[in-house]
């Protein structure tokens, strides 16, 4: 009936096997957390993010430190793009954005846009631009199809 | 045979005892499954608690559910019986001690009980009364299993 020094021992042995497991599980897991120090912040929630907009005429008057990224596929954006825009598809996003990173970083803001009001690929590259910590950023949602559709300069 | 024999003799029968090894380590090694696979979401649950300091919330967040798993599979195995149901009873305390503690400062969080879903917030004293609940059968097996000593 009577708990003894056995019992201590066996809860240590379990209390530590438990630290032990979940430690080594840390250690093997793909994102170990950090021991000893403070979490993270919480992973920018890109997907929460409401990302402000601007229209043709916002980008027509675009001066310094300002810069356009088409999301479209490359050869979409080698048709035809806004004059000054960057190529970073977002379906490319991993291979490009290394080397596009310093200039992107330089920049006060980043207008991002793909073909048109419906798609989904400008906003989809300023979320991962944004797990990058690139926050200073709009979205064009008229895009490829309302620049060129107003007559505007297109570049190729 | 006396009356309190006779109590005694029923707590420690071998088929209450069973149940309750099932039932608390049934119990535990479920919660601990959820944890396990999201520490990072159960670390931040910790933090929300707002009782450790920000850098000593990852190793309970890691410990924790391991502990509870290991102390689980080895009462409903009736291996260190009577050890790991009072380590899982001093899990209870604790986790009562947390959630009052916090109830009576009037935070309101996610309970981290078995999941890691911040929906999973209910009424800090519903699940003070749960633990409670919980407790019963671990103090039954702590005080009257007569298999390991």
């Amino acid at each position: 009936m009577a708990l003894s020094k056995r019992h201590v021992w066996q809860m240590l042995a379990l209390a530590a096997a438990g630290l032990l497991l979940g430690l080594g599980w840390n250690f093997f897991a793909g994102r170990p957390l950090p021991l000893l120090r403070p979490l993270p912040a919480p992973e920018a929630a890109a997907a929460d993010v409401r990302f402000g907009e601007v229209d043709a005429d916002f980008v027509l008057q675009t001066g310094s430190g300002i810069l356009l990224l088409d999301a479209r596929a490359a050869a979409a954006y080698r048709l035809g793009h806004i004059p000054g825009a960057l190529s970073l598809p977002v379906g490319e996003f991993a291979g490009t954005f290394a080397a596009l990173a310093p200039r992107l970083r330089q920049a006060r803001l980043l207008v991002v846009y793909c073909s048109g009001p419906t798609c989904d690929d400008s906003r989809a590259l300023a979320s991962r631009l944004w797990a990058q910590g690139l926050k200073s950023l709009l979205l064009y949602k008229g895009g490829m199809e309302d620049w060129s559709g107003g007559g505007r300069d297109v570049e190729k | 045979m006396t009356s309190k024999n006779k109590l005694k003799g029923i707590l420690s029968s071998p088929p209450l005892q069973a149940l309750c090894r099932l039932a608390l380590g049934g119990i535990f090694i479920y919660a601990s499954l959820d944890k396990i696979a999201h520490p990072q979401e159960f670390a931040r649950i910790i933090a929300n608690y707002s009782i450790l300091p920000d850098f000593l919330v990852t190793l309970p967040a890691l410990a924790l559910p391991w502990v509870e798993l290991i102390a689980g599979l080895s009462l409903v195995a009736g291996l260190w019986t009577r050890s790991s149901a009072l380590l899982l009873c001093l899990l209870l305390l604790v986790f009562m001690a947390a959630l009052g503690f916090n109830a009576l400062r009037g935070i309101s969080l996610s309970c981290g009980c078995f999941s890691t879903s911040a929906s999973d917030t209910e009424n800090a004293y519903v699940l003070i009364f749960r633990d409670l609940l919980i407790l019963v059968p671990g103090l039954l097996v702590v005080f009257f299993n007569r298999a390991d000593d």
